[in-house]
């Protein structure tokens, strides 16, 4: 009995099984890659949803445990190799284990695009926030050139729970809050839009659509209608000096590019920054514009652990590699 | 068993013959001296031994390998694995010191080994004189680092010309004790020239040389 | 001698080398009368290869097929190199057969198992050969030279490199194990195979790009895992942390890195191999003699490694915009003449021509699909041209970071020269700019395709 157990535990530690598991996963990634493309991105999806994968990755967590755990007690003898590997073999001894369990208990939930008022439900709970106030990423009058950042700030949002507790949520690092972790994906511009058909209102409110960087043309639609409207921001004036030329942009006003198109016919193409008439009884008019945001809300304990193993590789590389350099120069 | 066999070996320059059908062998482990006086041939037979020189007939087989047969590489391979040399001018590197001297002969046999030349240059009495330079070493003192140098490489032939030819006879003694020591423990072959009749003494035999030819061959009483 | 013959006669010769001196590495290892069944199995193989390419040789060729090809080389290229790390370990004191030594030295099983390596290696490159010669035949006016120059260059340069390969086998054992016998195999792959011609490097953009796309999944799953979000939100101060990691550089030298890497440790391991003194050394000298016969043996192992090692990093970086699956392709847009005159708007809902990329449409004139290219060149102005040059077959054009490149010849052409007629530049059409569109006429288009479909070396767009 006791020999089994030895035999099998020579079998985890031994440098054979690294080899060969990592051949194993060199061999898959090769297949993967010549043949389908995504290949690592389907390593990480399998890794979290297909059992095989998850064995071969937990035996191979076990081999490399095994393997650093002896090699600490190697260096314990003498201290400054083992201070100066420590970091990033304990960085490897938490990472492992961390990617595993973040990628298989990881609850995620990406927003729709949301805005002021708006509420976010983390996954499978039940705490709730609401949106008390947009952070902008972009100015709200600028003057732009050509080679000008999509952004002018990192976006971020105020939430308030329901006891009253406010929250501030940017784009990175992500923010606690509750039981969750959130950050901002993307930040966009929901123009005010109003539809009418004659004096009727066929639709008043705000559409989040991909408008930046400006130029960025999105279209909507309306049940109702039996047109497509592209949309896109254009400079409200442009400034020229010399050969040098930049533009002005005013989000409390914008200047719209709107084309219209019918059963894929442009009935109309125009510029506006207040209305435009689309036909003889349909008006395409345009108030204020609203910020919105994509936010990620993460549900995943294991998160601090698998960002300190990151943290502890990159900065135990440069020692590590120090410490092997200075033994071998003592062994010559 | 013998371990060098001479057999018909003449050696002619363009207008005088400085070997003329010598026959002689010599067995695994002895020490023979080669006597004679100045044009007797002895300096030419011991190149001829020491693969540096080819005779013009004849075979020569040192350890059942027909020397005369082999190519110039061969034989340079053979001569850095089989044979070691000292000669009356130690001929040392003069900027190097007395273990690089040494690690020399290793780098040309095979790789440098520091450790072991040291060892080398202690087993002849040079302990306290690692780093020094030649400049620095008594003749005598040159000599022995000579001697570690040419047994650094554990040749199973030892051929030496007129090894004591520049010192004085204490040194001479010295030189002599030293090398007789060490192949009492190592027991490869030695094959001395010399004139000088006190180093025969220190030999098992001596074959005596005059025009070319040997005219004697007998063994020493100790 | 038309040039299509030479060119058939160069490609034979081209495989006839390769295959011999691939078969004459993989021999040296085969030595031995008990080893004959091995070297059996590797004849086998290739005649099973020799057949398959005949066969093929009367097959239709598809664009698929040459896909199918290119990936295969690049496959096997990945397969030896990786098998090459693998023995080295294993030679250098890593036991990584184990528990199946007592299986694997079977014969029943290497038998098999070289067959299929031996099919596997061979096969692409003489399947890709086969269906250049084929494509070289289609183009010739009489195809049975094409055929026959292929054949005697094969045949010629096979007999050539094994009658030089005799004289120089004695050396290969000095050179080669096993490790360096798959290594050597696997950068044959990369460095010379291919399917378009004689001299080319076709698969290191292929896996340049590969190796920059597993860099920039790991750097994108990692920030998907830490929760970074797209690098336009993130504030400066972070981005100048991390932002480095997405420039094209960094691919470049991190895929460099994973290729290289293997190959250094590959050399520090041969080197690092512990030394098993043989029980006769009783001497310092003979231990010396040892250590330098063993260093000698190493270093001479070595050679072939850091032969293939300064050879991949020299032409890493000069292939680096070279031809491969990193091109801009895009798919043409179907647009209709009206009457004789066809405009293009430059501007439409869902693309701008002024927006630097390439833009291809497609019309149809007396039932054959015609192709348009139409970009903005940096002196801002917009050139219309034929998606197909005056020399080569009309594969078309790809876009890579600084030039269009021709897709049959992969010759770049730098964006100034685009609308310039002659060689290998896309024919260029004459054409009035507006402010709203580019307008062309079908009697110019139809004039300038026929220069596309002049000449012995066109074939008719598909």
């Amino acid at each position: 009995m006791k020999s089994i157990a030895a035999r099998i535990y020579a079998f985890l530690r031994s440098a054979a099984l690294t080899v060969w598991l990592v051949g194993l996963f060199l061999f898959y990634y090769l297949s993967m890659a010549v043949w389908s493309n995504e290949a690592f991105g389907m390593y990480i999806v399998h890794l979290s949803s297909n059992n095989l994968f998850r064995g071969f990755y937990l035996l191979f967590l076990s081999n490399v445990v095994l393997r650093l755990i002896e090699r600490l007690q190697r260096l314990w003898s003498t201290r400054a190799q083992f201070i100066l590997q420590l970091p990033l073999l304990v960085g490897l001894l938490l990472f492992l284990p961390a990617l595993f369990l973040s990628l298989n208990m990881r609850k995620t939930l990406r927003t729709p695009p949301v805005g002021m008022g708006d509420i976010i439900t983390v996954p499978h709970g039940t705490e709730k926030y609401q949106i008390q106030s947009v952070e902008p990423a972009l100015k709200k009058r600028s003057l732009r050139n050509e080679g000008a950042a999509v952004f002018d700030y990192e976006p971020g949002l105020m939430l308030l729970d329901p006891q009253g507790r406010t929250y501030r949520v940017g784009a990175f690092p992500p923010s606690p809050v509750g039981s969750t972790y959130m950050h901002v994906l993307t930040f966009g511009i929901g123009p005010g839009v109003e539809l009418k058909k004659g004096r009727e209102v066929v639709f008043r409110g705000y559409i989040a659509l991909q408008l930046t960087p400006f130029g960025n043309v999105d279209v909507f639609d309306n049940s109702d209608l039996p047109y497509k409207f592209y949309l896109s921001i254009i400079p409200n004036s442009t400034i020229r000096k010399g050969k040098e030329s930049a533009n002005t942009y005013d989000l409390e006003k914008p200047r719209y590019n709107v084309t219209v198109v019918k059963e894929e016919q442009t009935i109309l193409n125009g510029e506006t920054d207040s209305s435009i008439r689309i036909d003889e009884n349909l008006t395409l008019s345009f108030f204020t514009p609203s910020d919105w945001v994509i936010v990620e809300v993460v549900q995943d304990r294991f998160l601090p652990w698998f960002v300190l193993s990151i943290c502890l590789i990159c900065v135990g590389i440069v020692p590590f590699l120090f410490s092997m350099v200075m033994s071998k120069l003592r062994a010559k | 068993m013998s371990f060098i066999t001479i057999e018909k070996v003449s050696k002619e320059y363009a207008t005088t013959r400085a070997l003329n059908g010598v026959d002689c062998t010599i067995g695994s482990g002895e020490w023979v001296n080669i006597m004679g006086p100045s044009g007797s041939g002895k300096s030419t037979l011991l190149n001829i031994l020491g693969g540096l020189d080819r005779p013009t007939e004849g075979i020569v087989t040192i350890n059942s390998t027909d020397i005369n047969r082999l190519s110039e590489d061969e034989l340079a391979r053979f001569r850095r694995e089989t044979i070691g040399f000292v000669f009356q001018q130690s001929h040392l590197i003069p900027y190097l010191d007395a273990t690089e001297n040494v690690m020399l002969a290793q780098y040309f046999h095979s790789i440098p080994d520091r450790g072991e030349a040291e060892e080398a240059l202690k087993r002849v009495g040079l302990g306290h004189r690692l780093r020094h330079r030649p400049a620095e070493l008594s003749g005598g003192e040159q000599q022995r680092v000579g001697i570690a140098r040419a047994l650094i490489n554990n040749p199973n032939l030892l051929l030496a010309d007129e090894p004591t030819g520049n010192l004085d006879r204490s040194n001479t003694r010295n030189i002599l004790e030293l090398l007789k020591e060490l192949h009492a423990q190592e027991k490869f072959t030695v094959v001395v020239v010399t004139h000088d009749p006190f180093v025969s003494q220190w030999a098992r035999r001596v074959i005596s040389m005059e025009d070319g030819r040997i005219i004697r061959d007998e063994p020493v009483r100790s | 001698m038309s040039r299509f013959v030479l060119e058939a006669l160069f490609i034979g010769a081209k495989e006839g080398v390769k295959l011999s001196f691939c078969t004459l590495l993989v021999f040296s290892l085969l030595s031995g009368r008990e080893r004959l069944p091995l070297k059996r199995s590797v004849i086998a193989g290739l005649l099973v290869v020799f057949l398959a390419s005949f066969l093929l040789l009367t097959l239709p060729v598809t664009f698929e097929m040459r896909e199918i090809i290119v990936r295969m080389i690049g496959y096997v290229f990945g397969i030896f190199f990786f098998l090459s790390i693998g023995a080295l370990f294993h030679e250098s004191g890593t036991d990584i057969i184990g528990p199946f030594r007592s299986v694997g030295g079977k014969r029943v099983l290497q038998i098999p198992i070289l067959l299929v390596l031996t099919i596997g290696y061979f096969a692409p490159d003489m399947a890709g050969s086969a269906l250049f010669i084929a494509d070289l035949a289609s183009m010739a006016q009489a195809p049975m030279p094409v055929f026959l120059a292929s054949g005697l260059g094969f045949v010629l340069f096979i007999a050539g490199t094994a009658a030089l390969g005799r004289k120089v086998q004695p050396v290969f054992p000095r050179l080669f194990g096993l490790p360096q016998v798959l290594l050597t195999l696997a950068l044959i792959k990369l460095l010379a195979g291919g399917i378009r011609g004689f001299a080319e490097l076709t698969l290191i953009p292929a896996v340049q790009a590969g190796l920059m796309k597993l860099v920039h999944d790991v750097i994108h799953q990692t920030f998907v895992m830490i929760l970074v979000p797209d690098h336009p939100v993130l504030s400066t101060t972070t981005w100048n942390f991390v932002g480095f990691l997405f420039r094209e550089t960094a691919g470049l030298w991190l895929s460099l890195i994973l290729l290289v890497t293997p190959l250094v440790l590959f050399v520090i391991k041969h080197f690092r191999e512990p030394l098993r003194y043989p029980g006769s050394i009783d001497r310092p000298s003979q231990r010396r003699m040892f250590i330098r016969s063993i260093r000698d043996q190493r270093l001479l192992k070595s050679l072939p490694v850091l032969f293939f090692l300064a050879v991949i990093i020299m032409t890493w970086f000069s292939q680096q915009d070279a031809p491969g699956v990193s091109l801009y392709l895009p798919d043409p847009k179907p647009v209709a003449a009206d009457g004789d005159a066809l405009n293009i708007p430059i501007q439409s809902p869902t693309e701008d021509l002024r927006d630097g990329a390439i833009h291809k449409f497609s019309l149809l004139i007396r039932d054959e699909q015609v192709r348009l290219l139409i970009m903005k060149k940096p002196d801002g102005t917009l050139t219309a041209c034929l998606d197909a040059c005056e020399i080569c077959p009309p594969d078309g054009y790809g876009q890579s970071r600084e030039h269009v490149v021709c897709l049959y010849c992969k010759t770049p052409i730098p964006f100034d020269t685009v609308g310039k007629p002659g060689g290998c530049n896309p024919i260029p059409l004459p054409t009035v700019v507006t402010d709203k569109e580019v307008r062309l006429t079908m009697k110019d288009i139809s004039e300038k395709w026929v220069l596309v479909k002049s000449g012995a070396s066109k074939t008719t767009v598909k």
